[in-house]
């Protein structure tokens, strides 16, 4: 037995070091989410510019898809890492594969639906409201649930905050809601990274 | 602080349970991975898990992912329920002396 540790040092010991543990398992989160802020800011302020300030679409748009899909494959990989050397449980392994799996097919099915309503007649105005406002709730949705699967206060919050985004752009005219989702979004993102930064800190090590 | 269990009541051991005990019941972690998140010495490290092995708190199993053979670690239910019977005397000390 350890003689010189007392009850209250060793409760410390157990609870800094599980604190350890979570910071460093999500240690990836505030670089996954500066990604999806700088994405959202620079890719919607293009698609803003577009309008405003006359940047050609043949640019606006490549910039806009190259950034989001960047930090797609950013997120994929950290999130991939971040479970390296962790052996689940079968049923965890479900779980984590039917959740990916929901993410390729309800972002199929939403362009396919945004595709039914073109066919049906939805202008170009509309669309542009459209397509990023049920992205941005798909994704709300899909981080909220991920909160609760693996659960991650933070996590929630930000699903709740994109859910947010998404319902208000849509009472914003163009081409300011391209303004906002740059401003909301990617300026909330960097914001919300720089805050979980700042709170694992201190808490990296045992 | 007899009660306390001696298997657990040291700082490394303490550490690596409180650190296994992050995992889900039935998930294991490689011990490299483990090393990685508790910043120990392989050789502190492993003579640890042999004393928590020994005590049958944790449990080994050797793998292969292709030709490299992995060890994978996790508590057992005992392991769970000694850290939980652990904590709650720890609870009960400092309850009993504020």
């Amino acid at each position: 037995m350890d003689d010189e540790l007392g009850a209250a040092e060793a409760l410390q010991i157990v609870e800094r070091q599980q604190r350890a543990v979570a910071a460093q398992m999500g240690s990836f989160v505030p670089l996954m989410t500066a990604a999806w802020g700088v994405a959202w800011l620079l890719g919607f302020g293009a698609l803003f510019a577009n309008e405003v300030a006359g940047l050609p679409l043949t640019i606006a748009i490549p910039v806009f898809v190259v950034l989001l899909v960047g930090a797609g494959a950013v997120s994929t990989y950290l999130g991939f890492r971040a479970g390296r050397g962790i052996r689940a449980t079968r049923h965890g392994r479900f779980t984590s594969t039917v959740y990916g799996v929901t993410w390729s097919f309800g972002s199929v099915a939403l362009a396919a639906i945004g595709g039914g309503l073109g066919y049906n007649g939805m202008s170009g105005e509309l669309a542009s409201h459209f397509y990023p406002s049920i992205f941005l709730f798909f994704t709300g949705i899909m981080y909220i649930l991920a909160g609760a699967i693996w659960p991650t206060v933070f996590t929630v919050v930000t699903g709740g905050q994109l859910v947010i985004i998404a319902v208000v752009s849509l009472f914003i005219p163009a081409p300011f809601h391209l303004l906002f989702l740059a401003l909301a979004g990617g300026a909330g993102y960097l914001v919300l990274a720089g805050l979980h930064r700042l709170s694992q800190r201190g808490s990296t090590r045992g | 602080m007899d009660e306390l269990d001696p298997v657990i009541h040291a700082q490394a051991r303490l550490r690596i349970v409180s650190a296994l005990a992050t995992l889900d019941p039935g998930e294991s972690i490689t011990f490299p991975r483990l090393l990685e998140l508790l910043d120990m010495t392989a050789g502190n490290l492993s003579t640890h898990l042999r004393k928590l092995e020994d005590a049958e708190y944790v449990l080994v199993t050797k793998a292969h992912q292709g030709r490299t053979p992995v060890t994978y670690l996790e508590l057992s239910k005992a392991g769970r329920r000694a850290f939980e019977d652990y904590t709650d005397a720890l609870r009960a000390l400092l309850g009993a002396q504020s």
